[in-house]
C-alpha cells in the first residue's frame, strides 16, 4: 500500500485527529498540560512506530513538530529535531 | 586587583563547570531548579561555542546570561581581554562589573593527559593477564580501547568538545573534518548565494554524541529513541548520533543539519511571497513539512553529487513532494526560495502551471503526504505524467509513491 493509499485507513484518520487535538492543546497549554501532551504523544507514536512503520513515516513530521513545540514551550529555546 | 578578580572569577568558573559536569548539555527540563538550569545553560553555551566573537554576540544579545566563560585560547586567537571586558561591561553592567571568567584550560588538558596515561597503564596491565589466545587478545584490545574512549569522553563532555575530542579520538577528528569539508567545499558561494558570506563567517559547530545523550533529549520532548540529528539555533550547534555509523549516511545527516542552519540564516524558515498589487509580502511562517522535505531533498542531491549516496531517504512523502516541486519550478528557483524564504517565483510558476491558488493550498497542508496527494491529483488533472520523475533514485528510494 502506498503512503497516499494509507490516508484512507481508519488508523490514519484517528491519528490525524489526535495530532490536531495535541496541537490545539499545546497552543494554549501551561507547563503541566505540555507534559501531559508529551506523555500521550510519546506513548501513541512509540506504539505506532512498532506496529506500523509506514504509517509512522507519514506522521514522523508531526511527531517532530510537536516535539519541537514542546521543547520550545518548556525551555524557550528553538531546536530542530531529526 | 586584576589578579584578584581573575582568581575570584576562576573559582566561579569551576562552580559552573561542576554543574555542567553533573547534568547533560541538553538542559533537563524538569525538575531542575531554575538557578542550576541557568548556570548549566551558561556553561553549556560558553564551552560549546567555537569562537570568542560568537560568545560575545550571544552574551550581549541575551540579557538572561550573567556570566561568560572564555578560555586562554580565545585571547591568543582573537580580541584583547581588556577590549572584551570593556565592550561587555559597558553594555550590560557598567565598567567595573566582574563579568569575565577565564576557564582553566591548562587544568583541563592536564586532566585529559592523566586519563590517557591511566588508560594506557590499564591496557598494559590487562594485556599481560589476558594473553590466552589470539582471538581473546583481539577481543580484549577492542574492549580496552572502548573503555579508554568511554572514560575519556565522559570527562570531555563538559569541556570544550571539539578541541579535545579531535585530540584523542580519530572518529571525532574525521567527523570534524567532514563537517568542515561540507561547509567549505559543498555549501559554496555558488550554492548558497547571498547566505554564503554569513555562513562562512559562522559555520555550524559539530559534536558526535552517543545514544544516552540523544535519549535525554528524547525524554525532554517525548520521542521514542529515534532522533539522530539535532540543530540548536541559539548555539549554532549540530549534534549527530554516533549510531549513524555508515559514512555516506553520516555525511547526509551532517549536510541536512547544515542546510537547516543555512536556511535559518537566510530567513528560509519563514515562507513569504509577493502578490500582484501588494507592496508587502504575504507571510506563511514556518511550514514544517515543506522545510524538512526541501532540506532532505537538497541534502540527498548534494551528497549524491559528491559521490556519497546515502542508504535511506528521511521524510519520504515530504521529500518526494519537494522533488515534484523542483521539477515544476527548476533547481535554482527552488533552492533560492528554500534558502531565503522568498517563494514569490516558486509560487508564480506553480500557480501558472497548476492553477491559481495551488501553492497557497499546498502551504496549508498539515503534512507531506497530504501535499503529495494534492499535487499528484493536480498534475494528473492537467496531464503531466510523473512516471519519469518517479524513476529518480531519490523518489524511488523514498518509496512514497
Amino acid at each position: 500500500m502506498s503512503l497516499i493509499e494509507l490516508m484512507k485507513t481508519k488508523e490514519y484518520k484517528d491519528a490525524d485527529k489526535k495530532v490536531k487535538d495535541w496541537k490545539e492543546r499545546l497552543s494554549k497549554a501551561n507547563n503541566s498540560e505540555v507534559m501531559k501532551v508529551k506523555d500521550e504523544k510519546l506513548a501513541f507514536f512509540s506504539e505506532m512506530r512498532k506496529s506500523n512503520q509506514d504509517l509512522y513515516s507519514i506522521f514522523e513530521i508531526n511527531d517532530k513538530e510537536l516535539s519541537e513545540l514542546i521543547y520550545e514551550k518548556l525551555t524557550g529555546k528553538k531546536v530542530i529535531i531529526d | 586587583m586584576v589578579q584578584k578578580a581573575l582568581e575570584k572569577a576562576e573559582d566561579e568558573a569551576q562552580k559552573v563547570l561542576t554543574h555542567a559536569k553533573e547534568v547533560s548539555r541538553i538542559p533537563v527540563v524538569q525538575p531542575v531548579a531554575k538557578d542550576m538550569e541557568r548556570s548549566v545553560t551558561i556553561a553549556e553555551r560558553s564551552v560549546n561555542l567555537g569562537n570568542l566573537a560568537r560568545k560575545m554576540e550571544l552574551f550581549l544579545s541575551n540579557p538572561s546570561l550573567t556570566k561568560i566563560i572564555f578560555t586562554e585560547q580565545d585571547f591568543n586567537n582573537e580580541l584583547d581581554l581588556r577590549e572584551v571586558k570593556m565592550r561587555a561591561a559597558e553594555r550590560r553592567y557598567g565598567v567595573d562589573a566582574p563579568i569575565l571568567i577565564i576557564a582553566n584550560e591548562k587544568g583541563a588538558r592536564k586532566h585529559v593527559e592523566e586519563l590517557e596515561t591511566k588508560a594506557e597503564k590499564r591496557i598494559a596491565e590487562k594485556s599481560e593477564k589476558e594473553e590466552k589466545g589470539f582471538f581473546e587478545k583481539i577481543g580484549s584490545w577492542f574492549k580496552k580501547v572502548d573503555d579508554f574512549l568511554a572514560s575519556s569522553l565522559n570527562f570531555l563532555k563538559y569541556l570544550d568538545p571539539t578541541r579535545y575530542l579531535n585530540y584523542i579520538n580519530p572518529l571525532y577528528h574525521s567527523n570534524d573534518e567532514m563537517n568542515k569539508e561540507i561547509s567549505t567545499n559543498w555549501l559554496t558561494k555558488d550554492y548558497l548565494g547571498e547566505v554564503s558570506e554569513r555562513f562562512a563567517r559562522t559555520p555550524p559547530y559539530l559534536s558526535v554524541e552517543d545514544r544516552s545523550f540523544f535519549d535525554k533529549g528524547d525524554d525532554s520532548w517525548g520521542r521514542d529513541r529515534n532522533s539522530v540529528g539535532l540543530y540548536f539555533h541559539d548555539t549554532n550547534h549540530i549534534f549527530i548520533s554516533e549510531e549513524v555509523r555508515i559514512e555516506n549516511d553520516r555525511r547526509k545527516t551532517i549536510t541536512h543539519e547544515q542546510l537547516h542552519y543555512a536556511s535559518f540564516l537566510g530567513g528560509g524558515h519563514s515562507i513569504r511571497f509577493l502578490e500582484e498589487g501588494r507592496d508587502s509580502p504575504r507571510e506563511f511562517g514556518d511550514v514544517k513539512w515543506l522545510h524538512e522535505g526541501l532540506t532532505e531533498l537538497h541534502a540527498q542531491q548534494l551528497v549524491r553529487a559528491h559521490g556519497y549516496p546515502p542508504g535511506y531517504v528521511s521524510y519520504p512523502a515530504e521529500t518526494t513532494t519537494g522533488f515534484y516541486m523542483q521539477q515544476l519550478v527548476g533547481e535554482e528557483a527552488l533552492r533560492k526560495a528554500y534558502l531565503t524564504g522568498d517563494f514569490t517565483e516558486v509560487r508564480d510558476i506553480i500557480n501558472k502551471k497548476l492553477g491559481e491558488g495551488t501553492f497557497e493550498a499546498l502551504l496549508k497542508m498539515d503534512k507531506g503526504v497530504e501535499a503529495l496527494k494534492f499535487l499528484v491529483e493536480k498534475l494528473k488533472a492537467i496531464g503531466i505524467d510523473t512516471s519519469e520523475w518517479n524513476k529518480n533514485v531519490i523518489v524511488s528510494r523514498a518509496g512514497a509513491i
